[in-house]
């Protein structure tokens, strides 16, 4: 083109925002927007359009926060709605864009929660942010708890629960067989979700070893929810000292009222050698649990970090029961550096528990969650609540890694923070983000369609493309704007994503 | 250039105020002491005033200056080099009767009515007055013994000039040479303009007698000149529109291009509420030298948003105010999801019955990496040539290192399908270029595969 050479760009490897606008590699962009990459290629980026109908019902606003929801049939979103006017926060089931359940808990100052499928069942615990000196922070909401949500569509309840009252009687029943001598006796309830409480109605009877033993005016529980009742006993005591909960109770075989209303149960024999499995432990549970910022899993054990009264506390419930969290043993100890614990998640058989400078890890010994021991990984990079990459199935993990976003950037950790980070290319961006509003950050990775989203500080995404590499130099990395802002992400049914956005 | 604004202030305020002055008629009243001997017991201060300004029988008017037509008419980074206040009196008339005894022995001693003096803004910023040619009337007498001086004071009137000049340093609080906008506003907003009647004795010794006086004072045509001058004014630049209604969100800042080569106002930055923006922010549409079109970020419409610039330039760093944006905030909130066969962005429509409405996706854009030879040599670039296919009107810009030289160049029409890859001319002349592809409107979507800029070196530097 008489005589000028030239320059050609045929390689777009997304945006470049590193120092001067010059230093921009050739086949990078110094500057960019809702743009995506396919191939070799740039185009405009996907549309977006509405999720819910509105011709069902009034959509949704306000959006704060959106999880998948994999119930035991089918995958949901579970939506949190914030208004600002009023200050309260209610969460919906969504089901489809014809389909909702609202609410299906509402709370004063909710402007976020922590969730975490079990069951089918969703464990949602309800939290903010707060000041704390010139940081924000993020804790469970002050006098809250956590709240399971069975997926009908009634109104999620408080988790766990209290001892079921006073009132069993114990008397001899039909010829049978027990061993002699005086013994307590009590009930567990157990609800839907298979929390069992602590022992409750405790009561001492000689037992007659030719008989059998019949229990009368069994309490109900006023939990509605209560769909089972187990009697437990002790072994024969021999020098009784008056406290029946300071004595191990155990599970009666057999003995079991399969509802909440029946209040006899009669002529049920047994050796105290068929007293194997342990019920003391209940004494010891959390009868209420404790609001808290961040919710995961853990070798099937649900934890929960970060309340109001103690954001250095992190909860781990028992194997298998997610709603029994000893108040004993159930504590992991972290040890307080000013600022509060604020996720965590389990990667390679660790747990991995941040702060938003730091991270460390526990791993399961086999015994109690407080013997666990503590590591340090890093004293320096962490993340906040939401910060940590999810998947459709609320794993955190999808190729051998998890993501995280830290002050630094956002990181590739396999056991310990990468360098380069994954955001090296645009760092500068990520530089200029308002360290306090760093508690808004979210990472979803959608592994279908290779792409990573950050819904960024600043309620925009960045979104990146990992088709040609999930490193350092081979990551797309391109801003994603819209007219409204957005708060939230998910991913649900393999690879739809979902975005939650506010009104301002 | 100094830029000189009048400022009319509306001459009731004063008019009424001197009508409560002589409202209130106020008998000046008998002296601080009944024997004439002045402030203290004893004999008179020499030199001593009777009565001076804000003393027992003295008016004191207090006016309060409106500033809502002079603010928007400074700007906040306007350096004022003089206020001129000037009130025309129209008519001052009255009395003032001084009755007495003096003892002796007494020298001359003079009654003076007029206006005395300015206690805000700070007198000693006063540069020039004719306070001084404010003596309306006095007359003398001489002691010892009784005297009566009845003074009937005509109509009269006077045009009150007070002059405060920064330039020449009063009281040293100037030593830049003028008033930063801050300190005007903070010492301009009110006027406290004392005037009333004075007695100027000698000495000698004590006497008695009662003072007088009632005026009738008529002002008209109170003005306010301000002289200022701003390094960098950002009169020209206007903002379009200034009241946004969402899901429209786009603004456009513009001037007209500078008559002379010294009027060189670039925007280096914008600043929504908060939020700064550049050139190669996901917000801006377009980045001229002289015109600028980006959209509101989302985070900053909660409140309408200040929108300032900064300017490129080194005499004056940090944000010019332009406006205040008002927002009709709509709702736009809701649960949505992409759909990679989508154009548009289909929204939330809830001013009535919830709807849905489609807008454009927000300006996608790209600009590549700056092209240059191996020795930064002044390049002429002279098209480009791209393998690009879609829907609607792709833009071109040619832009320099920071955007100091820019070109819009020709738009290519776009199709889904295409075997040619357009040329698209252009005539960029700078080291390095780079260049912004775009969309802007609702529908159009673009898919870009390879870029050809075409250059040659020009010259081998700038004269120096």
């Amino acid at each position: 083109m008489r005589d000028h050479e030239p320059g050609k760009i045929d390689t777009f490897n997304g945006l470049f925002q590193r120092g001067d606008p010059e230093n921009t590699p050739k086949d990078h962009f110094q500057g960019s927007n809702n743009i995506r990459h396919l191939g070799k290629s740039v185009m405009t980026r996907d549309g977006i359009i509405t999720s819910q109908s509105v011709n069902a019902f009034t959509p949704l606003t306000n959006i704060r926060r959106i999880y998948n929801y994999p119930m035991l049939t089918q995958n949901s979103l579970l939506v949190l709605s914030y208004n600002p006017l009023t200050n309260i926060g209610t969460i919906s089931h969504v089901l489809d864009e014809d389909t909702q359940y609202s609410p299906i808990l509402t709370k004063v100052g909710m402007t976020d929660f922590a969730f975490v499928p079990f069951g089918g069942r969703a464990y949602i615990s309800p939290f903010s942010s707060f000041a704390n000196g010139e940081e924000t922070v993020e804790k469970g909401l002050q006098s809250e708890f956590l709240y399971v949500y069975n997926g009908t569509g009634s109104t999620a309840r408080k988790a766990a629960g209290a001892s079921i009252g006073a009132g069993m009687v114990v008397a001899a029943g039909a010829a049978g067989h027990t061993d002699i001598g005086l013994h307590i006796y009590g009930v567990v309830s157990e609800t839907a979700s298979g929390y069992l409480s602590p022992p409750g109605s405790l009561t001492t009877f000689t037992n007659v070893p030719t008989n059998s033993v019949s229990f009368g005016t069994i309490p109900t529980s006023g939990d509605t929810n209560v769909t089972k009742r187990h009697i437990v006993a002790s072994k024969k005591i021999t020098n009784y000292n008056g406290n029946a909960e300071g004595y191990d109770l155990f599970f009666i075989p057999g003995a079991t009222i399969n509802d909440n209303t029946t209040v006899f149960l009669n002529n049920i024999s047994f050796y105290d050698a068929d007293l194997l499995e342990d019920a003391s432990y209940l004494f010891d549970n959390y009868t209420e649990i404790p609001a808290g910022a961040f919710l995961t899993l853990y070798h099937g054990r649900l934890v929960l970090g970060s309340t109001y009264d103690d954001f250095n506390l992190v909860l781990v419930s028992a194997q298998g029961e997610p709603e029994a969290i000893s108040q004993l043993t159930g504590i992991l100890a972290t040890q307080p550096n000013g600022f509060p614990v604020s996720n965590a998640a389990e990667f390679r058989d660790v747990l991995y528990v941040t702060r938003p400078n730091s991270t460390m890890s526990f791993t399961d010994n086999g015994d109690e969650p407080s013997t666990w021991p503590l590591i340090e990984v890093d004293s320096a990079l962490g993340t906040r609540p939401h910060g940590i990459s999810q998947f459709l199935n609320s794993a955190t993990q999808s190729v051998d890694f998890l993501i995280i976003a830290t002050y630094q950037g956002i990181s590739i950790f396999n056991g310990g923070y990468q360098s380069p980070e994954l955001s090296w290319k645009i760092e500068d961006l990520w530089k200029s983000y308002n360290r306090n509003d760093f508690g808004k950050i979210q990472i979803v990775n959608n592994t279908v369609k290779k792409r990573l989203y950050i819904v960024t500080p600043e309620r925009y995404l960045l979104v990146g493309f990992w088709q040609n590499g999930l490193d350092t130099m081979s990551i797309q990395w391109e801003p994603w704007t819209f007219v409204q802002p957005v708060n939230t992400m998910a991913v649900t049914n393999t690879d739809r994503d979902i975005l939650g956005c506010d009104i301002y | 250039m100094l830029t000189t604004r009048f400022l009319q202030i509306d001459f009731t305020d004063i008019v009424e105020a001197a009508s409560n002055f002589v409202n209130s008629g106020p008998n000046l009243g008998t002296p601080p002491n009944a024997n004439w001997s002045g402030l203290d017991a004893g004999p008179w201060v020499s030199g001593g005033p009777l009565f001076s300004a804000g003393s027992l029988g003295f008016a004191q008017y207090t006016w309060n200056a409106n500033h809502s037509t002079a603010t928007p008419l400074i700007p906040s980074t306007a350096r004022i080099h003089r206020i001129t206040i000037q009130m025309q009196w129209n008519g001052i008339s009255g009395t003032a009767d001084f009755d007495g005894t003096i003892g002796s022995p007494l020298a001359a001693s003079t009654t003076v009515f007029g206006l005395f003096s300015l206690a805000s803004p700070n007198p000693l910023w006063v540069t020039s007055s004719n306070f001084p040619d404010m003596i309306l009337d006095q007359d003398t007498f001489n002691g010892p013994g009784a005297f009566d001086i009845g003074s009937s004071i005509g109509p009269d009137s006077r045009l009150v000039e007070i002059v405060f000049d920064f330039e020449q340093n009063p009281n040293g609080d100037f030593p830049l040479l003028f008033m930063d906008y801050a300190t005007f506003i903070a010492n301009f907003t009110a006027y406290d303009i004392t005037y009333g009647v004075s007695a100027e004795v000698g000495t000698q010794s004590a006497g008695s007698g009662t003072y007088s006086a009632g005026i009738n004072v008529n002002s008209a045509n109170l003005s306010i000149d301000v002289e200022w001058d701003d390094p960098f004014s950002v009169t020209g630049w206007t903002v379009t529109p200034t009241t946004l209604t969402l899901p429209d969100n786009i603004i456009t800042l513009q001037r007209e291009p500078p008559v002379t080569e010294e009027d060189d106002e670039e925007i280096e930055k914008v600043k929504v509420g908060e939020k700064e923006i550049g050139p190669d922010d996901p917000w801006v549409i377009l980045w001229t030298k002289f015109t600028i079109t980006l959209k509101i970020p989302p985070d900053e419409m909660g409140d309408d948003p200040d929108i300032q610039v900064q300017f490129r330039g080194t005499e004056f760093s940090g944000f010019v105010p332009l406006i205040t944006l008002i927002i009709n905030t709509a709702d736009l909130s809701g649960i949505y999801e992409f759909d990679i066969d989508a154009h548009t962005d289909t929204l939330y429509d809830r001013t009535d019955t919830p709807t849905t409405q489609e807008v454009a996706i927000p300006a996608p854009f790209f600009v590549t990496h700056f092209l240059d030879n191996k020795e930064s040599d002044i390049l002429h670039f002279t098209g480009t040539r791209m393998r690009v296919t879609g829907s609607g009107t792709l833009h071109q810009q040619m832009v320099s290192l920071d955007y100091v030289n820019t070109e819009e160049i020709g738009d290519n029409t776009l199709r889904t399908t295409n075997n040619r890859s357009p040329f698209t001319l252009s005539n960029f002349v700078d080291q390095q270029g780079a260049l912004r592809v775009w969309t802007d409107a609702i529908g159009e979507f673009m898919n870009v595969s390879e870029i050809i800029v075409f250059f040659k070196k020009l010259f081998t530097g700038y004269p120096q």
